[in-house]
């Protein structure tokens, strides 16, 4: 791909084009700053592709890592605060006495496709990225921290608080048995 | 193990990433514990809702065109960049090293000088071997040329100072000239070498070239001689 190649490029680009755009549209607000991303993603890899070290980690990490600074750029530059909202969602976190007063009889797929992505979004940018670079990218710790640029414990950290907080906020469409929203499933 | 412990191994167990040492602890004290096993079950829960709830999304073709063009202009330049620069000129195909080029350049200017040389030498020496008889000797002619020679002098500024004094013909107009018996001698019309007083003194001073600003009515002293006019 280096030396030119077209059909490699055009390969490479559709395997991993539809990873990262979702990782973006996941962590920004609408289609098109998730789009203009993307394209500066694989722009700067066209451009500088010696950037990337195969010894460092896969080149899907790689990107991931430059549209996961590109996307915090662009939070930043929209005032979103990267640590807001951490604390505003603790209360949601799963009680004794709250998640299962009033369970819903009836849960329609839509209407739970859209609770469940509010949910993400309310999270904190560096809660939401940890998550779904975990859960829907199936990466391991160790990448998770190269791409974030964090230390191993604290992608651990956010990634618990994340799922506690991702707990709270779905715990009314859980019915079952006790307090665990597993049991839907 | 106590909860607080078991509950930071909870996430690696969902996400395979705990040793199996730990693996065997965790899960026996998951299935004890119902607070532990109701946090690994959320975990779980929430791993497949995600999945199930937020599908991967495709970008627009637009987005594509564009990504696909800059890689094939990127690609052109690379390919431009590595040819290195275009042969331009008269003879393109013809290549001359840059030092085989500066060498000849100061041989061909070494040689025009020399060139250049050889006729002035050669259009003096023709000059004075063939005399010129056509050219006549001017007659000479002494031109007085004026010599002028600047100087520049130095004048001091002088101030005029205007003095205001006062004229007596005779000592009748003024006391101290009636003290003054010489004046009384003085010739009638000898007005020009009258007295002046300065400063409250008379002094004898020379007033030729002088107008007088008014009329004096000189008092005219019998004398001698003018009783024989």
């Amino acid at each position: 791909m280096l030396e030119g190649d077209a059909a490699a490029f055009n390969e490479l680009y559709l395997d991993l084009r539809d990873s990262i755009y979702s990782f973006v549209y996941r962590m920004v607000d609408g289609y098109s700053a998730a789009e203009d991303i993307l394209q500066e993603t694989f722009i700067f890899f066209i451009e500088y592709p010696e950037k990337y070290r195969p010894e460092r980690g896969s080149l899907f990490s790689f990107l991931c890592g430059v549209a996961r600074n590109k996307t915090m750029h662009h939070l930043r530059k929209c005032g979103n605060l990267l640590e807001t909202g951490t604390d505003a969602f603790a209360d949601c976190l799963v009680t004794e006495d709250n998640t299962m007063q009033s369970p819903l009889k009836v849960l329609l797929e839509r209407e739970f496709e859209t609770k469940v992505e509010e949910s993400l979004k309310s999270l904190s940018p560096l809660l939401r990225e940890v998550l779904i670079l975990r859960e829907l990218h199936e990466f391991s710790y160790q990448e998770i921290a190269a791409i974030s640029e964090e230390n191993i414990n604290t992608v651990k950290v956010r990634l618990h608080r994340a799922r506690r907080i991702m707990a709270g906020l779905l715990a009314p469409y859980v019915k079952g048995k006790g307090n665990s929203c597993h049991a839907m499933y | 193990m106590q909860c607080t412990e078991i509950e930071k191994l909870i996430d690696p167990l969902v996400d395979n990433e705990i040793s199996s040492l730990l693996r065997n602890d965790v899960e026996r004290h998951i299935d004890d514990c119902m607070a532990c096993g109701e946090y690994y079950a959320n975990a779980k829960y929430i791993r497949r809702s995600l999945r199930a709830a937020l599908p991967t999304v495709a970008p627009s073709d637009e987005v594509d065109a564009f990504v696909r063009n800059v890689f094939h202009r990127t690609h052109k330049r690379i390919e431009v960049e590595k040819k290195g620069p275009t042969r331009t000129g008269i003879f393109p195909q013809v290549f001359i090293p840059r030092p085989v080029g500066a060498v000849s350049f100061v041989v061909l200017v070494a040689l025009l000088g020399m060139a250049f040389e050889l006729g002035r030498m050669w259009a003096s020496h023709a000059d004075s071997s063939i005399p010129d008889m056509s050219a006549t000797p001017a007659p000479t002619q002494l031109v007085e040329r004026p010599v002028f020679i600047e100087k520049t002098v130095e004048v001091p500024i002088v101030k005029e100072k205007v003095v205001r004094r006062i004229l007596y013909s005779n000592g009748k107009s003024h006391r101290n000239v009636g003290k003054d018996r010489r004046i009384d001698r003085l010739p009638v019309n000898d007005i020009l070498n009258s007295s002046v007083a300065e400063n409250g003194y008379l002094t004898q001073t020379s007033l030729k070239g002088f107008q007088p600003v008014s009329k004096i009515k000189p008092t005219i002293i019998r004398g001698d001689k003018n009783h024989e006019k």
